[in-house]
C-alpha cells in the first residue's frame, strides 16, 4: 500500500513537474519566435478565388490570419497607430475609406465618397494633425486634387480639397515634408477607369506643401506616369520613384523607370544590361536604414534591389529576385529585410544583406498591389 | 521512480505542444496540396520527358557546335563551316524558349543564353567595342564579356551576318573564341538539366511546376503578340525593323515562331501527355479550341512572309489565341495566374 500511494504521488508529481517545465519551454519557444519575427503586423488588400476584393492582416510569421471581406477592391492600407487603426482605401474610381481595428480587421467607419469625387487608391495619416490625406478624381472637371478628413471621434469627417494640375495623383506623403506621386493619367468619367490621355501625360512628383511646386522627368516622356515612391527613413531629402511606361510598343519602353530624387537632383537609377523591368515598377520600399531600396516589376516577375553606396553617394545595382507576380513590398525591422507578396498569393521575406530569402506562407488568394508593415 | 515519470510526461508535453504549434502554422500553406497530388504525374511527366529531352537535345547540339570551333576545319573553312551547326543550336533553344524560370533564370541564365531583342542597341554598341579590342589584341577572358556578345544570338552574327568579318580576320582566335562561348552555353544547360534532375527528388518542390508551365506560356504568348511578331513589321518609312528581327542573318525568324508555336502545343494540343491531357479531362471543349487555334497559328507561322497581310493575319490569331488561353486555361486548371502585370495600377 505505501509503495503504490508513493508510485501515485511520484507519478503526480511528475506529471506536473514536467507539464510546468514544458509550459516554461513553450513560452520561451513562442516569446523566441515572436521575437524573431518582430511583434509587427502585415496588411494587404486581396483579391479572393470567387474575385471579391478584401483586406487580410497577419503576424509577421504569417499566423494569426483575418480576412474581412469588401464590397470591391482595396489598394492602399494605411496605419493610423496613435489610434490601433488602419485605413483602407479604396482602389482607383473607389467609393470608400474604411477605418478598421489593428489586427482584427472589424470595421469602426466607412466613408463613401462625396458625390463626383472618387478616390485613386492611396492616403497618408499624419499623426500630428491627426489627418487623412487621400488621393482623389473629379471626373466632370477630369482633374485630380487631395482630399483632407480629419479623424473626429472614430469618424472621418472631410474638411476640404485642394485641386491639382491635370491628371490624377497617386500615392502621396505629406509628413514633415509633402510628396505627391502626380501620374497625370486622366480617366474616363464613367467610373470604368479607363486612361484617357496616355501618350500626353505629364507625370511630376509635387514637392511644396502648398502642391505649387512639382519635378518633372529630366527627359519628357509622355507615356511614363510617376505612381509611387518611398521616402528615405532617415532623410527627408532623399526619394525614390517608380514609374510606369503605357508606351504600347515594348521595345521603346523605359526599360528603367527607376529613380532618386537627392537633395535636389533627380537620377535614374542604372541597372545591367539584359535586366527587364518591362517599364513597370509596382510598388517602391527603402529597407528600415535606408541602405537598401526595393523595386517590384510585375511585368517581369522581379524584385529589383539597389544599395547606398556612400562612396559615389548614390544606389547601385545589388542583386535581383524572381517570383511571378510580384507586387507589394514593405520594410522590416531590420536592416535588409523586405516583406513581399505576389498576386499568386505568396508572402515572403527577403533578407537583401544575406541574399536570402524564404516563404512565409502561401494562401489561395491573391494579394493587391500594396503591402502595409507596421 | 520520480524521474522516470517527470521525464516521460516532460517529453510527451514538449512534442505535443511542438505538433500544435507547426499544424497550426501550416494549416493554409497546404492549400494547394491536393491539386498538386492529383498533377503529380503530369509533373513528373514534365520534368522527365518535356524538360529533360529538350534540354538534353539542347546540349547535344552545342557540344557539336563546340566540336566543329575546335577542329582544324574551323580555321580554314570559317564560318560557313558553323553554320548548320548554329541553326541546330538556335532552333534547339527555340524548342525550350518558353520555359523562363526555374534553373535556367537562376544568375540571370536565361538572359545570359539568349539577349533578345536587344532593345537598346546594346548588342551593336558592345559588338563595336569588341571589334576595336579585337583589332587592338585587349580581348578579355569570354566569362569576363558583356552577355550581349556571348548569347546564342551573338553566336548567330558571328557566323552569319555579312558585316562580321572583323570577327574572323584571325580565324583561329575566332575559332577559339566560339568554342569558350559554346563551352559556357553546355556547362549552363547541364547544370540546368542537373537541377532539373534533383528537382524531381524533391516532393517539396513538386507542387508548383505545371502551375509554373501554364503562367510562363501566357507570358510566352504574350511575348509573341508584342515583340517576336510585331518586329516582323514595316515600319513608316516602309523600311524593315530588320535589326529587330529573331536571328535575322540566319533568316530563322519564321522557323524559331513555328517552333515556339510547335513547343506550346505539344504542351496543350496533345490529349494523351502533359497538360494538354489534364485540360481535355477537365473541359474536352477547351482543351478542342486551344488545340485548334494552336494548330491555326502554327500552320501560319510555317507560311509567314515578311508582308503586311501575313503578319497583320498571325498577329491576329495570336492575339485570340492569347485571349482565349487567359480566359480558359487557368480557370479550368486551377491556376491563379495574378493580375499586377495588368492592372496598370
Amino acid at each position: 500500500m505505501v509503495t503504490e500511494a508513493s508510485n501515485r504521488r511520484d507519478f503526480l508529481t511528475g506529471c506536473l513537474t514536467g507539464l510546468g517545465s514544458a509550459f516554461a519551454l513553450w513560452v520561451a519557444y513562442s516569446y523566441t519566435l515572436a521575437k524573431n519575427n518582430g511583434d509587427g503586423r502585415l496588411y494587404s488588400g486581396i483579391i479572393t478565388n470567387e474575385q471579391k476584393g478584401g483586406v487580410w492582416s497577419s503576424d509577421l510569421s504569417g499566423g494569426t490570419v483575418r480576412i474581412e471581406e469588401l464590397s470591391s477592391r482595396a489598394h492602399e492600407i494605411v496605419a493610423i497607430e496613435n489610434r490601433q487603426l488602419v485605413l483602407v482605401v479604396s482602389r482607383r474610381h473607389g467609393n470608400f475609406l474604411q477605418l478598421r481595428k489593428e489586427g482584427s480587421l472589424k470595421m469602426v467607419s466607412e466613408t463613401l465618397n462625396p458625390k463626383g469625387v472618387f478616390f485613386c487608391g492611396h492616403a497618408y495619416y499624419d499623426a500630428p494633425s491627426d489627418t487623412v490625406y487621400t488621393g482623389e478624381t473629379y471626373p466632370d472637371l477630369q482633374q485630380g486634387g487631395i482630399g483632407r478628413y480629419k479623424i473626429v471621434g472614430q469618424q472621418l469627417v472631410r474638411m476640404g480639397n485642394q485641386l491639382l494640375e491635370r491628371g490624377n495623383p497617386h500615392q502621396l506623403y505629406f509628413g514633415k515634408s509633402t510628396w505627391v506621386a502626380h501620374g497625370g493619367v486622366i480617366t474616363s468619367p464613367d467610373g470604368a477607369g479607363k486612361k484617357l490621355n496616355l501618350g500626353k501625360l505629364k507625370s511630376k512628383i509635387i514637392y511644396s506643401a502648398r502642391l505649387s511646386k512639382a519635378l518633372s522627368l529630366p527627359q519628357e516622356n509622355g507615356w511614363m506616369s510617376l505612381r509611387h515612391f518611398s521616402c528615405h527613413p532617415q532623410s527627408l531629402n532623399i526619394v525614390a520613384v517608380g514609374g510606369q511606361d503605357y508606351n504600347p510598343d515594348p521595345l521603346t519602353r523605359e526599360n528603367s523607370p527607376m529613380y532618386v530624387w537627392s537633395y535636389g537632383a533627380f537620377s535614374q537609377l542604372s541597372i545591367p544590361v539584359g535586366v527587364e523591368t518591362g517599364g513597370h515598377i509596382g510598388s517602391v520600399c527603402f529597407d528600415t536604414t535606408g541602405d537598401f531600396l526595393a523595386f517590384s516589376c510585375p511585368k517581369k516577375n522581379k524584385i529589383l534591389v539597389f544599395k547606398y553606396t556612400p562612396t559615389a553617394a548614390s544606389y547601385r545595382f545589388y542583386d535581383l529576385w524572381n517570383w511571378r507576380d510580384v507586387c507589394g513590398l514593405a520594410r522590416g525591422h531590420e536592416k535588409g529585410i523586405f516583406y513581399v507578396t505576389t498576386g499568386t498569393g505568396r508572402l515572403l521575406r527577403l533578407d537583401a544583406g544575406k541574399k536570402t530569402n524564404s516563404e512565409v506562407r502561401s494562401f489561395n488568394f491573391s494579394f493587391d498591389n500594396h503591402l502595409l508593415s507596421t | 521512480m520520480r524521474f522516470k515519470y517527470i521525464f516521460v510526461a516532460f517529453f510527451a508535453v514538449v512534442a505535443a505542444m511542438l505538433f500544435v504549434q507547426k499544424a497550426t502554422l501550416r494549416t493554409t500553406s497546404s492549400d494547394g496540396n491536393n491539386k498538386a497530388k492529383q498533377w503529380k504525374k503530369t509533373q513528373e511527366q514534365l520534368a522527365s520527358e518535356f524538360l529533360s529531352s529538350r534540354y538534353s537535345k539542347l546540349k547535344a547540339s552545342l557540344e557539336n557546335l563546340h566540336e566543329k570551333t575546335v577542329s582544324k576545319n574551323c580555321a580554314t573553312k570559317g564560318a560557313p563551316y558553323l553554320q548548320q551547326a548554329t541553326v541546330d543550336v538556335l532552333l534547339g533553344w527555340a524548342k525550350i524558349e518558353m520555359i523562363h524560370f526555374g534553373p535556367i533564370d537562376h544568375e540571370m541564365g536565361y538572359t545570359k543564353t539568349y539577349f533578345w531583342p536587344d532593345k537598346h542597341k546594346a548588342m551593336s554598341r558592345h559588338l563595336n567595342k569588341l571589334r576595336i579590342d579585337l583589332r587592338y589584341n585587349q580581348v578579355r577572358p569570354v566569362q569576363e564579356l558583356p552577355l550581349t556578345v556571348t548569347g546564342l544570338q551573338a553566336i548567330e552574327h558571328y557566323v552569319f551576318a555579312k558585316d562580321a568579318f572583323w570577327f574572323w580576320k584571325k580565324p583561329s582566335h575566332a575559332c577559339k573564341m566560339l568554342a569558350q562561348i559554346t563551352t559556357l552555353h553546355s556547362r549552363r544547360i547541364q547544370n540546368t538539366l542537373a537541377s532539373w534532375q534533383k528537382w524531381k527528388a524533391d516532393p517539396k518542390q513538386q507542387k508548383s511546376l505545371a502551375r509554373e508551365f501554364v503562367q510562363a506560356s501566357a507570358d510566352f504568348l504574350e511575348k509573341i503578340e508584342e515583340i517576336k511578331i510585331p518586329a516582323a513589321k514595316k515600319n513608316p518609312a516602309k523600311k524593315h525593323r530588320r535589326k529587330n528581327l529573331e536571328a535575322p542573318n540566319a533568316g530563322l525568324s519564321a522557323i524559331i515562331l513555328r517552333e515556339n508555336f510547335l513547343g506550346l502545343a505539344e504542351l496543350f494540343g496533345d490529349p494523351n501527355n502533359y497538360l494538354g491531357k489534364l485540360l481535355a479531362k477537365e473541359d474536352t471543349a477547351v482543351f478542342k479550341k486551344i488545340k485548334d487555334k494552336l494548330a491555326k497559328v502554327t500552320s501560319l507561322a510555317e507560311q509567314l512572309e515578311p508582308n503586311t497581310d501575313s503578319i497583320r493575319s498571325i498577329l491576329s490569331e495570336t492575339q485570340k489565341l492569347k485571349e482565349l488561353y487567359l480566359k480558359n486555361v487557368p480557370s479550368v486548371l486551377g491556376v491563379q495566374m495574378g493580375f499586377n502585370a495588368s492592372d496598370g495600377d
